[in-house]
């Protein structure tokens, strides 16, 4: 009977099984193999070559630098962003005027392609700015390119991120937030907290399980950047805005070496997965101790 | 009279068969046939003249549609790499040193090469060993646009030497104008010219460089004309552009300044010349070859096969592509994509005066200064690291040891990629 049972609930999982394997596992392993292959262009026939494509990827000095890129720029997107979208959040939490459109307003970049937020910031930092310096004469104090400085550009970067994805973390917090019970608050204040307790002691405290998952997920989104410096720098100047994934891309697509490419693609991956755990299992103790 | 009948019957009957015959033939002949046609000309002159050819190609083989797709050179390469795995390559293909000979149907010995000049033949097949893959439709080149009235206007000269070239430069230095148009938001408008410079320094003066280089007899850290290249590069195309601004400075604008005179030197290929000419119609511009030295004789034009046209070894309609290649290298076809595009056609017969800057190229090629290799013979591993890496160099990230040696391994790391699948 039991069997019969489990036989029964195996067959309603089997098309969600099937369908996973197919689309996931299969082109995972896949991509594992290739990795381990001299794989290169548009060939089929690929060579067995072992761990060389691992190795020549770790001792590539410009792939390694592309790491500490994609983690300075996470950790501005995503410490920035998420304090960003946490203030625009409590904002909108209140009875402001006009909360509603403002809402909207906010959550509109989210809804924009990353490649049209590049292009839409490339004209900002390229064009707006620079004609605002030379209209109010600070050419001499605020001189060169923005995407042209090492020091700025990732800044620059994050800058973009930030605005395209605040918007859909707040709406997430703000969710959060609506959900704290009216009545605790008032408890509260009765017992004479003030703002800053109710934010501190209350609000932050009770929402943070939201925070620990809006930072895994834009930490995640934000290690997979390719599209703001694919069309805002093109990793430059020099390579100082050379992510992980725009690295793979040109690996891959600009001199076809596809091996190689998916050998990078895999460290990408097992960092990201790293990141995340450890990341999760802080963030779940503190939560668990709050 | 039985057998009369019977002998009228059986004539009749062989005549109609083959009447049939005939027209199912004939029939069978003007099967409707779509060829697919995948290519990276983006450009609107391109697209328009493509569309224009097309059409009179359809009008006169009314059973062949042509379906032409463009897109980016990143973008075709991915669409050819999966349609390869999947066996459906498209019957034909604009060009690029990417695709493997052993996609693309060898057209040695075709009789519609012949319309065209032989010499771009041989140089578009530079890299297939005597083997013919690409048909070339025009001759590309890249150069040094200059702008005569900026140069006029300042008393200065077109210069012939590079100590002429210093004195232009801090001439309009001084004066606040930058010399050279020289952007970096788009990559590509800082490397063209240093591929022009490259291969002056480097091809056009020992042509065999490349097989030197892989027989292990030249290395590009020891050697001085790949670093002068580079040098020059830095010092002048970049070193005297608007610095400050030149992250600033896109494709689009780069082509702006020249146009309009903000800058005198503008280093970039022919397919530069049409987007200059939509802001500039009647501005008064010339094209130069770098001068690398004192000595005038040394200064080359890279002046290659640009635009051309393979056909898939694995097309189902390999009559009717060559039937279209055949088409593209006739006069008619050629006239058009001259004109359309400006540039100058391969097609023999064809002298479209498409640009007053045709007349500078025509000296250089007259007079044997110009060489044909520049980043097109070069294996794209290579070209991908000098890609990556030359604005290191040109923004003293780096120096010349480190990434002449980065450069050699990326040579050495090409050649090996070849050799092993071959």
């Amino acid at each position: 009977m039991k069997i019969s049972k489990n036989c029964f609930f195996f067959l309603l999982l089997l098309p969600a099984m099937v369908l996973f394997t197919v689309f996931f596992i299969v082109p995972v392993g896949q991509s594992l193999l290739l990795s381990l292959t001299d794989a290169y262009g548009m060939g089929t026939a690929y060579r067995f070559i072992g761990l060389q494509n691992y190795i020549e990827a770790l001792q590539d000095s410009s792939f390694l630098q592309t790491i500490s890129t994609t983690l300075i720029f996470s950790a501005i997107a995503v410490i920035f962003g998420n304090i960003f979208s946490l203030i625009l959040a409590f904002l909108l939490d209140t009875k402001l005027a006009g909360r509603n459109f403002l809402r909207s307003v906010f959550f509109i970049p989210n809804i924009m392609s990353l490649l049209i937020v590049g292009y839409v910031w490339s004209f900002v930092y390229s064009d707006a700015i620079p004609d605002v310096i030379s209209r109010l004469n600070l050419g001499g104090v605020l001189q060169g390119s923005i995407l042209g400085n090492s020091e700025t550009v990732i800044l620059a970067l994050a800058i973009a991120a930030i605005w395209n994805c605040a918007g859909y973390y707040m709406i997430i917090y703000l969710a959060a937030l609506q959900g704290i019970s009216d009545d605790l608050i008032e408890a509260a204040q009765i017992e004479g907290a003030g703002a800053k307790d109710i934010l501190f002691r209350i609000k932050l405290p009770l929402i943070s399980p939201t925070i620990v998952m809006c930072l895994i997920l834009s930490i995640s989104s934000h290690l997979k950047v390719f599209e703001l410096p694919f069309t805002m720098t093109s990793g430059g100047p020099a390579g100082s805005s050379m992510t992980m994934v725009l690295k793979i891309y040109n690996t891959a697509f600009g001199s076809g070496q596809t091996g190689l490419a998916t050998a990078e693609s895999t460290i990408f991956f097992v960092l990201i997965a790293s990141i995340t755990l450890v990341l999760t299992r802080i963030m779940k103790s503190r939560e668990a101790r709050i | 009279m039985r057998k009369r009948i019977t002998l009228f019957l059986l004539l009749a009957m062989l005549v109609l068969a083959s009447v049939g015959d005939g027209v199912l033939a004939s029939a069978a002949s003007e099967k409707k046939i779509t060829l697919h046609f995948l290519s990276l000309k983006q450009e609107q002159a391109c697209q328009g003249a493509f569309k224009k050819i097309i059409e009179k190609f359809q009008s006169e083989n009314k059973n062949i549609t042509i379906d032409l797709q463009s897109m980016n050179a990143d973008q075709l390469k991915t669409t050819l790499r999966v349609r390869a795995a999947s066996n459906e390559m498209p019957d034909i293909i604009t060009w690029m040193k990417e695709i493997e000979p052993k996609f693309l149907l060898n057209l040695s010995g075709e009789r519609f090469l012949s319309n065209l000049n032989s010499n771009s033949i041989s140089a578009a097949n530079a890299i297939y060993n005597k083997q013919i893959y690409a048909i070339p439709i025009d001759n590309g080149y890249i150069g040094f646009y200059y702008n005569k009235t900026v140069l006029a206007n300042n008393g200065l000269q077109v210069p012939k030497t590079l100590s002429e070239l210093k004195t232009v430069c801090e001439t309009l230095k001084r004066k606040g104008i930058p010399a050279f148009a020289t952007g970096a938001q788009d990559l590509s408008v800082a490397y063209m010219p240093l591929i022009a410079l490259f291969s002056e320094t480097v091809f056009g003066q020992n042509p065999k460089w490349s097989q030197e280089r892989d027989a292990g007899k030249v290395k590009i850290a020891t050697d001085k004309k790949w670093k002068l290249a580079f040098d020059l590069h830095k010092q002048y195309v970049y070193g005297y552009s608007d610095v400050p601004n030149s992250f600033n400075i896109s494709y689009d604008k780069a082509n702006a300044m020249l146009a309009q005179g903000k800058a005198a030197f503008y280093g970039n290929g022919s397919w530069a010349l049409e987007p200059i000419r939509q802001i500039g119609p009647t501005a008064d511009i010339g094209l130069m070859a770098f001068p690398i030295s004192d000595n005038p004789n040394d200064s080359k034009l890279l002046v290659f096969p640009d635009t051309a046209l393979s056909i898939s070894k694995s097309s189902k309609h390999i009559k009717a592509a060559k039937k279209f290649l055949e088409f593209m290298s006739s006069q008619e076809a050629g006239t058009i994509w001259s004109k359309e595009v400006k540039v100058s056609s391969t097609v023999k017969g064809v002298n479209v005066d498409y640009d007053p800057v045709s007349a500078d190229i025509n000296q250089y090629i007259s007079s044997g200064k110009f060489t044909p290799y520049g980043d097109r013979v070069l294996r794209p591993v290579f070209t991908d690291k000098l890609w990556e890496d030359f604005s290191k160099y040109m923004l003293d990230k780096t120096d010349w040891e480190h990434f002449s040696a980065e450069l050699d391994k990326a040579w050495d790391k090409a050649k090996q990629i070849e050799k092993t699948n071959k």
